[in-house]
């Protein structure tokens, strides 16, 4: 996963969206979405999906257009570590 | 069963003279005989202490000698079944537990193994788990590590069985399941199958993602965002063939830089609605077992990547109300200083831990010969073997994760104290799988 990408979280009732769909709802270029990483269904009963955005496109998009209570994000992503020894 | 009980009494006068003797150290006759109501018996060796009041409210200094008490307090036994008996005598009668005290151990924070992996089998009576059919047959236990090592766990003497075709790995890493160079992860593999050996592992490299090189094993959240949005459809899915998925968490985010500063809503640590976290909830109201190692920022010995930090350090998923988190402690039942200590963070499930585990015996010697399984890492998959025990007799399907928790939380070995409630070192207590399975009647 590339480091410039920020993790957004969408609502969609209709069903599981596209990323092209997705981009649609976050306000961005469909070309700005994390291919790799995709649409995750975070909660299937209230329509809830997880999604990595270039940074700069959540940056530059249209303050008229942010998607309202449908979109929220960024959130952290920090790194995670083992509780226990390790080799390296 | 007679307990021991401090009673408080109205000052009498034969109550009084007794009280006053055995403190002018001349001879007396203790009051020895049991009461009618009750069949309370006083203990002779305790004589009645004067007490200067009944409430903290009231107390007098010059009520508080023998001569001008207006209530003493006297020691003595009673049939547990009968303490209402006196409790509805009236006459200004009350009575109060005498719990047992003794001696705190002093956490243990040394290097050396405490006992092995036989001594933690015995102490989880998995002996008798087996006999009952208790050994994780026909339950998935996938291990969100750094990658399980097969040949490693079979050199160790154990026969495992790995389900190769539910597995994924962050996309810079080869997907090799049950292939992974020996560390952490393994360990952890070992670890779980003390309890239930015949359990299907899944093996989830979560911790490999970052930049090939780097000073640690490490990965980023959202890994463990896709592993488990992976796992959630394979478990949801048709396909699904075993009685229950267990998941067994022995990382976390050590210290508060790594995240978005408090206030953030984006944040991590004390966020529910963090993506991680619903997923997580998610999984878990589908009937998976989820548990989290607590970590390791206890005050008495924290990891040097705490830096420090050691209060409200139980944070992010590891303090996610829906999954069991763990604590640690060694083979006699002593806490490991290491062991992260609740409360946990406000915003998330303040009484974590909410159990204790085994960990610092000699296992899989992941790490060379003689070296110790350590850290909450340890005690999570410990416990993590446990539920797939239980589980092999007791499908998702009949009691959800949380009746689950809650049964194994109530039947835990009470610590420090023979208390039952939660305290921020061991939780509930430490675990103890029979009782479980024989309440759920296996």
């Amino acid at each position: 996963m590339s480091r410039d990408m920020v993790l957004m979280t969408i609502a969609c009732p209709e069903g599981t969206p596209g990323l092209d769909r997705a981009a649609e709802l976050l306000g961005v270029p469909a070309a700005e979405m994390d291919r790799g990483f995709g649409v995750v269904v975070l909660d299937p009963q209230k329509g809830l999906y997880a999604v990595q955005v270039h940074e700069t496109a959540i940056r530059e998009r249209p303050t008229a257009d942010t998607g309202g209570q449908a979109v929220k994000g960024p959130f952290s992503n920090p790194r995670i570590e083992p509780f226990g020894p390790t080799r390296k | 069963m007679r307990v021991s009980v401090i009673v408080t009494i109205p000052a009498k006068a034969l109550v009084r003279e007794s009280s006053q003797l055995a403190f002018s150290r001349e001879r007396h006759d203790p009051i020895a005989a049991p009461t009618k109501r009750g069949g309370f018996l006083v203990d002779p060796a305790f004589p009645p202490l004067p007490m200067a009041a009944r409430t903290p409210g009231k107390v007098r200094l010059a009520a508080s000698h023998a001569e001008k008490a207006p209530v003493f307090a006297v020691r003595g036994t009673i049939d547990a079944s009968r303490i209402d008996d006196v409790r509805s005598s009236g006459r200004g009668v009350q009575i109060f537990a005498d719990p047992q005290i003794g001696m705190f151990k002093d956490p243990y924070c040394g290097v050396e193994a405490v006992g092995t992996h036989t001594d933690v089998a015995r102490l989880l009576k998995f002996d008798q788990l087996k006999d009952k059919g208790l050994d994780g047959k026909d339950v998935a236990l996938a291990v969100m590590d750094t990658g399980v090592n097969l040949k490693h766990l079979k050199a160790q003497g154990l026969a495992p069985k790995l389900d190769k075709k539910i597995s994924w790995a962050p996309s810079n890493i080869r997907n090799t399941p049950g292939d992974y160079v020996v560390d952490h992860g393994t360990m952890c593999a070992y670890d779980a199958l003390i309890a239930a050996p015949a359990c299907s592992l899944l093996d989830f490299p979560i911790l490999q993602s970052e930049t090939p090189g780097g000073s640690v094993m490490a990965g980023f959240l959202s890994d463990a965002l896709l592993a488990f949005s992976y796992l959630h459809q394979q478990f949801t899915g048709p396909d699904w063939k075993y009685k229950a998925l267990v998941i067994n968490n022995s990382w976390g985010m050590y210290h508060p830089s790594w995240d978005f500063p408090p206030g953030h809503p984006g944040r991590y640590a004390d966020n529910p609605n963090h993506p991680f976290n619903i997923m997580v909830g998610t999984i878990a109201r589908a009937g998976a077992d989820v548990l989290f190692a607590a970590g390791n920022c206890g005050a008495d010995c924290p990891s040097g990547r705490c830096q420090g930090v050691t209060r409200h350090s139980i944070s992010g998923a590891n303090a996610h109300p829906d999954v069991l988190t763990l604590a640690a402690c060694d083979i006699d039942g002593v806490r490991l200083g290491y062991s992260s200590q609740g409360p946990a963070i406000p915003n998330m499930a303040r009484e974590k831990p909410d159990l204790t585990s085994y960990s610092h015996f000699l296992g899989s010697q992941a790490f060379g010969e003689g070296t110790p399984d350590t850290g909450t890492s340890t005690a999570s998959p410990v416990a993590a073997g446990c539920v797939a025990a239980i589980r092999s007799g007791l499908p998702s399907g009949k009691v959800s994760p949380r009746d689950l928790f809650d049964r194994i939380k109530a039947e835990a070995q009470k610590k420090p104290w023979p208390k039952s409630g939660w305290n921020n070192d061991y939780g509930a207590g430490i675990i103890d799988p029979l009782p479980v399975a024989e309440h759920f009647g296996l």
